[in-house]
């Protein structure tokens, strides 16, 4: 038995997620960080072991007669593990520097729930890592301390709970439908129950006026724990929406306002971490483009997109990270000219934000192109056309804010340490992948799900690319020389969120009063006409119908009788 | 499996004990005047876990037997069904008597602490006298096939119960009021039941339960019948709390001593809910037009009600045990509705959600008592940062939660689960919905107190709380076995789901529904 | 083109020689400079970073100009207009910007405005400033 267990592929989740366990049981750091770094390196060589597609190690559970199929390894799911080890293993070196136990733990967990939602064959196992992935995480924002992220925090679980219930729902439905808990390809034609999947994966995919938790709970979190969260939750919903409901049109257009609105707020949005979170929710929207064409070359490039994205994405919220822990703020108002005491940082950021802009032999220029290619191929001229737009929107807040407001812009005197040399790791670790993918960018092309035959490095693609790219930053230095750039001013941006937390609020308190006045008035109508009622019917059927009287509450007696009268009628009336 | 071969590895003590399901009525009720002549309250209480001890054991003997595949039939003092008394034991009352006696036997050990503290002395074995009595009228009520005996047991039961709830006014004044309250509306029920008995009486002449059965499976379109039918579905569902009677229940639960609101939440409405039941299929006919008319538009509407109102009120409760009694009126309507659907996959859902609410609602309360008892919480608020001051009542308090949610990997998750599975085969969408709106509201007012416990700071002096409160170990262990249960019938569910199974197939006439 | 993602090196031909030198003598009593960052402190100078828009301006037309030399061959038509790329990017990212101006009159509020608390500052990290 023993030698079967070995002999069959085992689920790299388990790696990390064990991992994450130990962690919570040992107070000593060192013994920790060890862990938090053999951790994915056992998920990679688990992964690395299997050879073959298939589902391994299915689960009866006897208890509700069900079938579960927690690791299914196939060419959607590789690569999306890939990712998730990788983005676990750069963020364990990022968070050496840190003792904080419950963060380490969770960040493990975290990182493993969603890898294994991405393995998980079945809509039961998807809804249990979804929601680990939920409540594991919401302590990476927690842990900051602060009221504002405790807050957050709890608006964050509301949501993330929410969406799982959700994908509950939409599965049961399901299941009454299909007889089967598998987690294909689902598509709108399932009706209800693909609306309630689609609502549950759009809420982790941060859709349109679903999104507010990101904007929101990120830049609130802890200085690691943005830098993990930015990896899993948003990449993993991706996943699903990537084999849930690859080639729905709608979601071409939902993805293309994702990727313009945020850059709008980018623009005037202090606060660098919150930019970057608009600038994940920019980077989705490409991915969701892809997944709405369903091609072959679509679905690719979300894939790869989201390959590059979890590092970059990543690279550009550690550099945040590393101001933040040396200045104690990513407000743009307070900062600037960092480059002279923080080099590598800078050279780091830069490259992350070369990568995101697209760039030319960095990682988006190989992975954002598959994606416009495949909505060209389609014929969407118009949503090619946002994209295009979007893409100089990133460069304008990814590319060109975050590094410039930071490190360059006028010198506000600050002469911070450099980051600690694990940070430094982790972000030399991430530029160097960025650059990797974007030179060999046929190792990432031979792990995508399907094959296709692409090539990035044409003359005119990077003639065009740079031209966009160039005539871009000249018009950021031209309004910039002209005084037409919105200057940084420290302030409240309102989002959708602004909706359920102000006049929602208001409603609700407003609500609970009157609905409390109502029910009073209401109360005392229907019992003083039940106590009649109640009297009459208590005295005649009670022995204790003298007692009925002098309760405080007689009305209660009224309110049996009027029930009973309304059985009576019903049994009556029966045919 | 595990468990159900131990089980059934019991019954062989059966042949030594042929009377077995006279005992485990007649031992606590003969015993608990004697809890009150030993006066000294350590005594009373060492002499009612005896009991409860020996009433649990006997019990399992019937369990056993019953998971053996037989139903036992005891005729008391030897006389022949329609004319004396007997005792009738199937899956489905085996299920409600081991549990009755099992939280009976867990309370009592939880118990000794919380009474020490909560009850005057003079008056503890007076209270450990009375539960004893409770607890053979609850058993009475499960064991009897006989319809007026029911009612008797049904009175013993409430009777003493009253007096338990107005035992907390040593805490709280408002003990008394709401056991005044309780006092009304209970006699009410049990009037509109007696009512409903006498009725069945003159269209059958017979109290057999069994006997009305097979009479009335001739001519149901009686009048008299009918009338009989609702007095008795409005007598139970009066104590059962079924939504919109339920006005006593909150304010019962959170004003008694903490050991009977644990007892009270997990059994009282559990076996007023089996006699429901035993009622509605054994003794009526599910067939009949207006038990099914009932069902479709009284049964379940008011168990949808019940599962979205008081879950909403709940959430808006200050008051911790009063947020859980509400929280106990909507489960009882996710119970309410699985026997509203009519079909076995129902039935056995709501029992099994009958079993794994009486182990999650014991285990909150407990570590609800343990919460006063320790900080004087009454209110969630109250509740900060118990996951430091008490981390394990806090930490017992928060998997039995988890629960009540239905997460899976807990016991509550695989009877919301059935409960799903059969509103689908039934077709009834909207049901589903409901579980779903329920469950988000029990997330949020149970994720209200998970946030108070281990999100807020503890009343601290400087970096270290105030206070950090050792629970008695007594107190501890009943909470755990509560705990464990709650994750082992996850794993494990085969001997509740078997006899929920079974009984619900026996109920229903054995056929697919 | 492969060192096109940094700028910074880049910059160095069109920045004179002169403001260097002058930056990196003063600088040596400067505090806190990270000795990496000494030989390209010239970049945080005031002159340099006017000259930046002369530098991209010129690198944009040579772009410009390399779309002469070939048929681009687009899936849509007006891909193939000479510098389309160049003159959209433009417009996109001055609309972008100048779209700010407007919405954050519409959007914004004090950093207080929904009453949460400051966020940043966590108490972690050094602030060693």
């Amino acid at each position: 038995m023993m030698f079967n267990l070995l002999a069959m592929p085992i689920n790299p989740a388990f790696a990390l997620m064990f991992g994450g366990l130990l962690m919570a049981f040992i107070p000593q750091w060192r013994v920790r960080k060890f862990i938090a770094l053999a951790g994915p390196v056992l998920a990679l060589w688990l992964w690395l072991q299997v050879d073959v597609f298939g589902s391994y190690g299915g689960i009866h559970i006897a208890a509700i007669g069900l079938d579960l199929e927690p690791f299914r390894f196939d060419g959607l799911s590789r690569i999306w593990a890939l990712i998730f080890i990788i983005g676990a293993f750069l963020n364990a070196i990022y968070a050496l520097h840190e003792r904080d136990q419950v963060q380490d733990a969770m960040s493990a967990l975290y990182g493993g729930a969603a890898m294994g939602a991405v393995f998980a064959g079945d809509l039961l196992s998807l809804f249990v890592f979804w929601e680990i992935t939920a409540i594991t995480s919401v302590f990476l924002i927690w842990r900051s301390g602060t009221e504002a992220a405790r807050l957050a925090g709890i608006r964050y679980l509301v949501m993330h709970v929410g969406s799982g219930v959700l994908l509950l729902a939409g599965a049961v439905l399901l299941h009454g439908q299909t007889g089967s808990w598998a987690f294909e390809h689902i598509g709108l034609e399932t009706g209800l129950a693909g609306w309630l999947l689609l609502l549950g994966f759009g809420i982790k995919a941060a859709f349109p006026l679903l999104h507010t938790w990101l904007q929101d709970a990120y830049p609130k979190a802890t200085i690691t724990g943005a830098v993990v969260l930015s990896s899993f939750t948003t990449k993993m919903a991706i996943y699903a929406l990537a084999r849930g409901f690859a080639g729905e049109d709608i979601l071409i257009y939902v993805g293309a306002i994702m990727t313009a609105f945020p850059v709008f707020f980018a623009v005037i949005e202090n606060d660098l971490r919150r930019v970057l979170s608009f600038s994940i929710n920019n980077q989705l929207g490409f991915m969701v483009v892809g997944i709405g064409v369903g091609t072959a070359l679509g679905i690719n490039g979300a894939a790869a997109h989201a390959f590059a994205d979890v590092i970059f994405k990543g690279l550009l919220f550690m550099s945040m990270g590393a101001v933040m822990l040396r200045t104690g703020t990513t407000k743009a108002t307070e900062l600037g000219g960092l480059f002279r005491s923080m080099p590598f940082t800078a050279l780091f950021c830069l490259i992350g934000a070369g990568s995101i802009s697209a760039f030319p032999f960095l990682s988006a220029f190989v992975t954002k192109s598959l994606i416009l290619a495949a909505v060209a191929d389609e014929g969407h001229w118009f949503v090619w056309g946002v994209l295009i737009f979007a893409s100089a929107g990133v460069l304008e807040h990814a590319g060109i804010k975050i590094p410039y407001f930071a490190f360059f812009a006028h010198d506000s005197g600050k002469r911070p340490k450099e980051a600690p040399w694990n940070m430094l790791l982790a972000m030399g670790l991430a530029s160097f992948l960025c650059v990797f993918l974007g030179v060999n960018y046929g190792w990432l092309y031979n792990l995508l799900p399907y094959e296709m035959i692409y090539e990035p490095y044409t003359f005119d693609h990077i003639v065009g690319q740079m031209q966009l790219l160039l005539a871009a930053i000249f018009a950021f230095a031209l309004l910039v020389r002209i005084g037409w750039y919105p200057p940084e001013i420290r302030m409240t941006i309102l989002d959708a969120d602004w909706l359920w937390r102000k006049p929602g609020r208001s409603f609700l308190i407003w609500l609970n009063a009157i609905l409390d006045r109502l029910f009073g008035l209401v109360h005392l109508g229907v019992a003083r006409r039940a106590q009649n009622v109640g009297r009459v019917l208590t005295a005649v059927l009670s022995p204790h119908g003298a007692f009925a009287r002098v309760v405080p509450r007689g009305a209660l007696a009224g309110w049996t009788a009027t029930f009973l009268t309304l059985a009576l009628l019903t049994a009556y009336l029966a045919h | 499996m595990s468990l159900m071969s131990a089980i059934s590895s019991i019954s062989g003590l059966r042949d030594l004990l042929p009377h077995a399901a006279a005992l485990v009525v007649v031992i606590p009720l003969l015993a608990g005047p004697i809890a009150v002549i030993l006066a000294k309250a350590r005594l009373a209480w060492l002499w009612s876990v005896l009991v409860a001890a020996a009433a649990f054991g006997l019990s399992l003997v019937l369990l056993g037997t019953v998971l053996g595949g037989e139903t036992i039939t005891y005729e008391m003092g030897n006389w022949p069904a329609p004319l004396g008394i007997i005792y009738y034991v199937d899956s489905l009352n085996a299920l409600v008597i081991s549990l009755v006696s099992g939280m009976a036997l867990l309370a009592l050990l939880y118990g000794w602490p919380m009474v020490e503290r909560e009850i005057e002395p003079k008056k503890q074995a007076m209270f450990f006298g009375t539960f004893l009595i409770c607890l053979a009228g609850l058993i009475g009520v499960a064991i009897t096939g006989d319809a007026f005996n029911v009612f008797v047991f049904l009175e013993v039961s409430s009777i003493s119960t009253y007096v338990l709830v107005a035992m907390g006014a040593g805490q709280n004044r408002q003990a008394l009021t709401a056991s005044f309250n309780y006092l009304i509306l209970g006699t009410i029920g049990a009037t509109f039941f007696v009512i409903g008995v006498g009725l069945l009486y003159m269209a059958t002449g017979t109290l057999n339960m069994a006997d009305i059965s097979r009479l009335l499976a001739d001519g149901d379109n009686d009048r008299v019948v009918r009338a009989a039918f609702s007095f008795i579905v409005i007598g139970l569902g009066l104590k059962t709390a079924m939504f919109p009677l339920h006005t006593w229940l909150p304010n019962a639960y959170a004003f008694s001593p903490s050991m009977i609101g644990v007892f009270l939440a997990s059994t009282a409405t559990k076996v007023a809910f089996y006699t429901l039941i035993r009622f509605l299929f054994s003794v009526f006919h599910a067939g009949a037009p207006f038990e099914t008319a009932m069902f479709d538009y009284v049964l379940a509407p008011m168990a949808i009600t019940a599962m979205i109102v008081c879950s909403v009120q709940a959430s808006f409760q200050p008051d911790v045990r009063r947020l859980l009694a509400y929280s106990s009126v909507a489960q009882l309507g996710y119970m309410l509705l699985g026997l509203s659907m009519g079909t076995v996959a129902g039935l056995s859902a709501g029992l099994l959600h009958m079993f794994n609410h009486a182990l999650m609602k014991g285990a909150l309360f407990m570590a609800v008592g343990l919460a006063t008892l320790g900080l004087g919480v009454i209110q969630v608020s109250e509740m900060r940062g118990m996951g430091k001051t008490m981390p394990l009542t806090a930490a017992g308090l928060s998997i039995a939660g988890l629960s009540l949610m239905g997460v899976p990997l807990t016991a509550g998750f695989v009877s919301k689960y059935y409960l799903v599975i059969a509103a689908l085969e039934r077709g009834w969408w909207w049901a589903v919905a409901a579980i779903v709106v329920s469950s988000v509201l029990a997330i949020f007012y149970i994720g209200r107190m998970i946030e108070a416990m281990y999100l807020q700071k503890p009343p601290s002096h400087g970096d270290d709380p105030v206070i950090v409160v050792r629970s008695p170990i007594l107190a501890i262990v009943p909470l755990y076995i509560l705990v464990a249960a709650n994750i082992w019938f996850f794993f494990d569910p085969s001997v509740p789901k078997g006899l929920a199974d079974s009984a619900a197939t026996l109920l229903l006439g054995g056929g697919a529904p | 083109m492969a060192n096109s993602k940094p700028p910074k090196p880049k910059r160095k031909p069109a920045a004179p020689a002169k403001p260097k030198s002058a930056k990196t003598e003063a600088a040596p009593v400067t505090d806190g400079i990270h000795p990496a960052a000494r030989p390209f402190l010239w970049v945080g100078n005031h002159g340099v970073q006017r000259g930046f828009i002369w530098l991209v301006g010129a690198l944009m037309l040579v772009f410009i100009g390399l779309d002469y030399t070939f048929n681009r061959h687009g899936h849509f038509s007006w891909e193939a207009a000479k510098g389309f790329y160049a003159i959209f990017g433009f417009l996109a990212f001055t609309f972008v910007v100048l779209m700010g101006w407007p919405l954050r009159k519409w959007t914004g509020r004090p950093e207080t405005y929904y009453g949460d608390g400051p966020y940043d500052g966590a108490d972690e990290g050094e602030h060693d400033v």
